[in-house]
């Protein structure tokens, strides 16, 4: 399986990769990160390859599926798939007035659904403190 | 015990695994999380050992090297354009050579991502004549750094480990050691003048001993081979990773034959003859190609620049004919330039700057202020140091046609430590006159908060000797040096006006140090003061405060035609009320 994680400096890409990583963590793993000037609000590009290859780099059109955490990269992300997730409106809108640190650990509970994971699993590698914003994204709930 | 690591963790790991007890280093992206982690694993396991980040990277390198001369396993490490730095003492380690293992560690940056150039560091290793190493995974370049150090004690000979971005920032499962023992150390140096202080003459004849060793090492180093096709693809590095990912996508195991080379340098000669077409494909220059009279960028099949990413590698393939048809993936998509962070000390510094010195030359510098280019008050980046050189060039060319010019070099505390002092001292002696700017922000920030000299403590938090940049600068002798905050705007403004006042009355350098603390440190952050700030209704839309500060928490509301404030990101530092001449940004009291 390879993904590919787009998003802005501070918006919690690199952990959110980690957190897939621990997932997979019995699997073989290769991933790559470009985060050159990401302090300065740059790109946070994460490749991530779960199984047997050898590169730890993703072509164009070679990705199982796109995340964003930032829409911006809209266009970055459809190079790499069709297959792109990523936050609506609504979603963004909620998260950024109650708590928009929250974005990545919503994406995760949100992928963990799509991907089927096992939800203890999942659940298990976040922080009591955070169940709140998983569950919202692994249940789609923004109420 | 397997662990998900970083190649620039595994670096680390494999290092003190394999006894290197002495590692010294200037932080630079890619390659700073070398250091961290080993200074990690040497508190975890209470390791006796030396790892500590250096002045720049010529002195790092000395300081290892030395420590390998007195039979201490010993490391240096840097980024691609820090080699350039140390390239001196590199050039007659491989002559004098070594007692102990010392390996060289330079991370390169195709693309390039974070760097000035995307230079080719094995280059640097064919030119300094020495072994090296190019991992083609995160996993090899654990493995391959006990290689390096290995050969390295064999021969007495310094070995380089050549990683890139996506070999230091990408992860793998990596199987390494439970447990690091402390080893006794047992320094030594025999005194031998004919290596460590040769003349000339007998220089040749350590030139002779080092072309025996690589003679040696060459006739001992091979290709690996894969697949069985009459096309001969030689690589090394990230790039043999994608290449042999793609001969199976593309099921082009008949057509093409993939050879690696762990250590493209040195090379043994190498029959060739069997195949119709031999090419190197590498990154980013051809040496391969070159030790091997191959084609591949020589004759255009291998473009000259940039990352050989997945698509370029299947553009290569399409050229030497393996693979029938080739659709390049456009990609529409550009990102918005990097900008400082929200809050940050620079910029306030950069604003006040220009409001004084309009008409100069700022020569800037390498860290996060070359960004005040967005601001225009930077019109020179270089290379570490060479704002302060730069600025006594354009002074002197400038006095010898009798012109009046105001020049401002602009650099960093970590960057005036590390080769800003010399030019200082040299411009002060020759009586050149500018405004030299230390933007001080009391840490390495670029590459992720790295300890100045300036800090009292090292790298664990234990006492180090804090050397005081002002008193160096008083001990020269400048005749104006302030220190300000540049978020006192009023106090910032008044120094600039009477630094250009002296420079004109005594044409001499004027030096004030702008010190802050980084917002992007813990300590920073919180002790920096708070201020709600709000756009008023009378805001006119003219996007001064946006253009002319330039800050990312500044944004334009199409709609209703005002600036607004992004309270997302916004620290409310209230630095950009002055950039309102209309004063519609206000405080909230």
């Amino acid at each position: 399986m390879k993904i590919v994680l787009l998003g802005r400096g501070g918006e919690g890409v690199l952990y959110l990769s980690r957190l897939i990583i621990k997932l997979f963590e019995d699997k073989s793993i290769l991933s790559s990160e470009i985060h050159g000037m990401a302090k300065k609000g740059g790109l946070v590009e994460v490749h991530l390859k779960i199984g047997n290859y050898k590169s730890p780099i993703i072509g164009y059109n070679k990705a199982d599926l796109v995340v964003l955490l930032n829409n911006f990269f809209e266009k970055l992300g459809s190079a790499y798939s069709k297959n792109v997730i990523g936050l609506s409106d609504d979603e963004l809108a909620y998260i950024t007035k109650t708590n928009p640190k929250m974005l990545n650990i919503y994406m995760f509970g949100k992928l963990a659904k799509r991907l089927n994971i096992d939800y203890k699993k999942a659940l298990s590698l976040i922080d009591q403190k955070n169940h709140e914003f998983f569950n919202k994204g692994y249940n789609n709930d923004i109420q | 015990m397997i662990k998900v690591l970083s190649g620039n963790e595994a670096i680390a790991h494999a290092l003190l695994e394999n006894n290197v007890r002495f590692v010294s280093a200037y932080p630079g992206t890619p390659s700073s999380e070398i250091l961290t982690t080993a200074l990690k694993i040497k508190s975890k396991y209470n390791l006796n050992a030396y790892i500590e980040w250096s002045i720049n990277e010529k002195v790092a390198l000395e300081e290892a090297l030395s420590a390998s001369f007195a039979c201490v396993d010993s490391a240096f490490f840097c980024k691609q354009v820090g080699l350039n730095v140390a390239l001196d003492p590199l050039m007659s380690a491989a002559l004098t050579g070594t007692n102990a293992a010392f390996l060289v560690v330079v991370a390169d940056d195709p693309g390039p991502y974070s760097s000035q150039t995307e230079q080719d560091s094995r280059f640097l290793a064919f030119f300094a004549k020495i072994p090296v190493f190019d991992p083609s995974d995160i996993k090899e370049a654990y493995d391959f750094t006990k290689k390096a150090l290995n050969l390295s004690i064999q021969y007495q000979l310094p070995v380089m480990l050549r990683t890139t971005t996506r070999i230091s920032h990408g992860r793998q499962n990596i199987d390494i050691k439970e447990k690091i023992k402390d080893i006794e150390l047992n320094a030594n140096f025999e005194k031998d003048p004919s290596r460590f202080a040769a003349t000339p003459k007998l220089r040749y004849i350590l030139h002779k001993k080092l072309n025996e060793k690589l003679y040696s090492i060459a006739s001992k180093n091979t290709l690996k081979f894969d697949f069985s096709g009459k096309n001969l693809i030689i690589s090394s590095g990230l790039v043999y990773s994608n290449l042999y990912e793609l001969i199976l996508e593309h099921h082009l195991e008949d057509k093409v034959t993939l050879a690696k080379a762990d250590m493209p340098y040195p090379l043994p000669n190498i029959d060739l003859k069997g195949f119709e077409r031999t090419i190197a494909v590498e990154e980013t220059y051809p040496l391969i190609e070159l030790q091997l009279n191959t084609q591949g960028r020589r004759n255009n099949l291998v473009p000259k620049e940039g990352e050989l990413t997945f698509d370029v590698c299947e553009k290569i393939l399409y050229n030497i004919g393996v693979l029938k048809s080739f659709t390049p993936v456009s990609v529409d998509f550009k990102d918005k330039p990097p900008s400082l962070c929200p809050g940050c000390a620079h910029r306030s510094a950069f604003f006040a700057i220009k409001q004084v010195y309009k008409d100069a030359i700022f020569s800037g510098d390498i860290g996060c202020y070359t960004l005040g280019v967005n601001l225009g008050v930077t019109d020179t980046v270089f290379c570490m140091g060479a704002s302060v050189s730069f600025a006594f060039g354009f002074n002197k060319a400038f006095n010898l046609s009798a012109k009046k010019q105001h020049i401002v070099a602009i650099i960093g505390d970590s960057t005036f430590f590390h080769t800003g002092l010399p030019a200082l001292i040299d411009s002060i002696h020759n009586k050149a006159a500018f405004l030299l700017v230390i933007l001080d922000n009391s840490i390495v920030a670029m590459t992720g908060n790295q300890k100045t000299l300036s800090s009292p403590t090292d790298s664990l938090g234990y006492n180090a000797k804090s050397i005081s940049i002002e008193k160096i600068i008083q001990s020269l002798g400048v005749g104006f040096l302030e220190i300000i905050d540049p978020y006192d705007y009023k106090k910032s403004i008044e120094t600039l006006i009477a630094s250009k006042r002296y420079i004109d009355q005594n044409q001499e350098i004027a030096v004030i140090i702008f010190r802050h603390l980084c917002v992007n440190t813990e300590e920073g952050l919180k002790n920096n003061p708070v201020a709600k700030i709000f756009v008023d209704d009378n805001c006119k839309g003219c996007k001064l405060c946006i253009d002319e500060f330039e800050c990312q928490s500044l944004i334009f509301n199409e709609q209703t035609q005002k600036v607004e404030i992004d309270r997302k990101t916004c620290i409310d530092c209230a630095q950009c009320i002055y950039a309102c001449p209309f004063n519609s940004i206000g405080v909230l009291k």
